[in-house]
């Protein structure tokens, strides 16, 4: 394991493909949660956010401008939370 | 307004009974007019007339089951034949969906009126560009921040919440209540007002949670919805910070009512004298079904390490080759 690490830290300074060497520990964790997770659904929930009738009105608010991000390397917005919205603030 | 159903059951129901289950402590409600030798539905041991306890309150409303036993069986059938491969040996060999229990749960249903506010800050993406060498290129982004309020009422109609506590654990490190959860919802708009000639042969659970104690849960449950309607209003496409919430909740009205679920359970003992339950549960209504079964984990882990060890050598393969 010790051999796969330095070879991986000395792929990484150049286009020599050592990244594939994480090939076999990545794709049998991944097998083995995906067969996990068809079995025993443990992250399964009925998702009461988008299945309840709800009906919204007096919709109010506003988006203000407020400043720049630029020159950021993160695809998204930092602490992006839009998409859990069961997780209290 | 309250119209939870708060009185005892009456005279005329006297065949209805509450018997504490002496395998898994379950408060199972049974018919005894049609029933002589119940089973508990969580662990399928007899329950005995011995360990009787009051009944709890009348249900206001009952659902009653549409989908029959055979079609639930062909449900928990299919379930678990899509599932075979990793399956515990001793879970195949015992295998019999015919012993799939119809069940009516407890629920307490919610219509709310409320108000929130939620606010954060939104970005939208105004340039994406490279830099650095040929073979080493970093994508960059800038981007416009926005803050961004929502402030809106809503009305939820049929939240539908777990009243019996020990279901209400969702806890998925020691049971498999969820996979109940996840066949909701039911049409609850066409429950009819609580009959006991509904229990038939079906069993019932005891509603052991009241309003108050579910209230936390409901409130969290409409805040998570409320975010959800704030982030439907809006149009970020580097997404969303959410930084503050706030729910006034206006008013509540609450039905208790009996959903039907046909209910598969399976005891799994494991090793180290412990035991987990594994349910299929089939929407006595849709017949929609979600199920744990249980997992052989050395099988699972041998062949996920055959997989590992293939991809592995053709990754070496091409990077000595290279
Ligand atoms: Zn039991």
């Amino acid at each position: 394991m010790l051999e796969l690490t330095t070879l991986i830290v000395a792929a990484s300074d150049s286009d020599w493909p050592g990244w594939l060497l994480a090939a076999g520990p990545v794709g049998a964790a991944s097998f083995y949660w995906a067969v996990w997770m068809a079995y025993r659904n443990t992250n399964k929930s009925h998702s009461y956010e988008r299945e309840t009738e709800v009906v919204v009105s007096n919709m109010t608010g506003g988006d203000v401008k407020v400043g720049e991000n630029n020159g950021t390397r993160n695809r998204w917005i930092q602490g992006r939370n839009d998409d859990k919205p069961r997780q209290r603030l | 307004m309250l119209t939870t159903g708060v009185s005892d059951i009456d005279e005329q129901a006297s065949h209805i009974v509450t018997i504490k289950c002496q395998g898994c402590g379950a408060e199972v409600v049974i018919n005894t007019e049609s029933q002589l030798q119940a089973r508990c539905h969580w662990c399928r041991q007899t329950l005995s007339q011995q360990t009787q306890i009051p009944n709890g309150a009348v249900p206001d409303a009952v659902l009653p089951f549409h989908l029959t036993h055979a079609q639930a069986v062909e449900q928990v059938r299919k379930f678990a034949n899509k599932r075979r491969l990793f399956a515990l040996k001793k879970f195949k060999q015992e295998f019999t969906p015919e012993n799939v229990v119809g069940v009516y749960m407890p629920y307490l249903l919610v219509d709310g009126n409320a108000h929130a506010d939620i606010a954060g800050f939104g970005e939208i993406k105004t340039r994406q560009y490279q830099r650095g060498s040929d073979n080493n290129k970093t994508t960059y982004y800038d981007a416009d921040v926005y803050q961004v309020t929502r402030s809106f009422d809503f009305t939820v109609d049929d939240l539908t919440i777990e009243s019996s506590s020990a279901r209400a654990n969702q806890n998925t490190k020691q049971n498999t209540n969820n996979v109940i959860n996840t066949i909701l919802p039911f049409d609850t708009k066409n429950a009819v007002r609580y009959d006991a000639n509904y229990m038939g042969d079906f069993t019932s659970e005891r509603r052991d949670l009241n309003v108050e104690e579910v209230m936390p849960v409901a409130h969290s449950q409409m805040l998570s919805i409320a975010r959800q309607k704030a982030t439907d209003s809006t149009r970020y496409d580097r997404g969303l910070r959410w930084e503050s919430e706030a729910l006034e909740l206006k008013g509540t009205r609450w039905v208790a009512v009996l959903l039907p679920v046909w209910l598969y359970s399976y005891y799994e003992k494991k090793s180290d004298g412990s035991a987990f339950l594994h349910y299929i549960a089939v929407n006595g209504r849709t017949g929609e079904t979600m199920g744990s079964i249980p997992v052989s984990v050395p099988k699972l882990l041998l062949v996920a390490l055959t997989i590992g060890t293939v991809l592995e050598g053709i990754a070496i393969a091409i990077v000595a080759n290279f």
